[in-house]
């Protein structure tokens, strides 16, 4: 993931919460490979998406979310 | 039917998407050998159409057509609504909308490729339109079976 990319803290605040990707898709409503690109950074979710997993992680998207280039200042 | 706990339905998604996966990888494969027998046979004139012709193309359409199905919903055609929703969430479409690009471009080529050559030499229409479709259902199907392996 390169500087000005999207990063996301989705699986630290997942297992966190002591849930599977699976519990989290559930959650999101999409499939368990949705919830496991997403944290691998291999799709990039929609607004809507991101809304919705920050939801259901009980969180807000600035902290679920992050540009690299602003983690590294 | 009725309600289905979500844990099953996580389930039954995960098991669809599995086997999706596995038949657009070995459908794909054998419908791109089956093209290798299709260009070394010599054809018979359209004069001469045989009934064996005919079977073998409405067996090539069938099978295009069920692989291009495949491609739209994801192996979940015929599901209740709550799995084809999860089946074709947010990753699903754009996984196919990438999908549908790159059959696009392979149509393209094909065209400009079949354009060119009818400068020089005489192309069937039949042989351009066995090309075009064989190109854009191989495009879409290997897209698709690369991106959802990844």
């Amino acid at each position: 993931v390169g500087p000005g990319e999207l990063g996301n803290r989705l699986r630290e605040l997942r297992t966190q919460r002591g849930l599977s990707q699976a519990d989290l898709a559930v959650r999101a409503r999409v499939s368990r490979k949705t919830i496991n690109t997403v944290e691998n950074r291999v799709f990039v979710p929609s607004t809507i998406l991101a809304l919705r997993l920050a939801r259901a992680l009980d969180t807000t998207v600035e902290q679920l979310f992050y540009l690299t280039d602003e983690d590294s200042q | 039917m009725g309600y289905m706990p979500a844990d099953d339905l996580q389930h039954l998604v995960t098991r669809i998407e599995a086997r999706t996966d596995r038949i657009l990888v070995a459908s794909g494969a054998m419908f791109l050998i089956w093209q290798v027998g299709y260009f070394t046979v010599i054809h018979t004139p359209r004069a001469a159409f045989r009934t064996v012709d005919l079977v073998a193309t409405a067996g090539l359409l069938a099978w295009a057509g069920a692989l291009l199905m495949l491609v739209a919903t994801g192996g979940g055609a015929f599901r209740r609504r709550e799995v084809r929703e999860i089946l074709d969430d947010e990753l699903a479409r754009a996984q196919r909308d990438r999908a549908y690009q790159n059959a696009f471009w392979a149509l393209m080529l094909v065209a400009f490729a079949g354009y060119a050559a009818t400068t020089f030499v005489e192309v069937p229409a039949r042989l351009l339109a066995h090309v075009s479709l064989s190109a854009g259902v191989l495009a879409a199907v290997s897209t698709l079976a690369y991106l959802r392996r990844r």
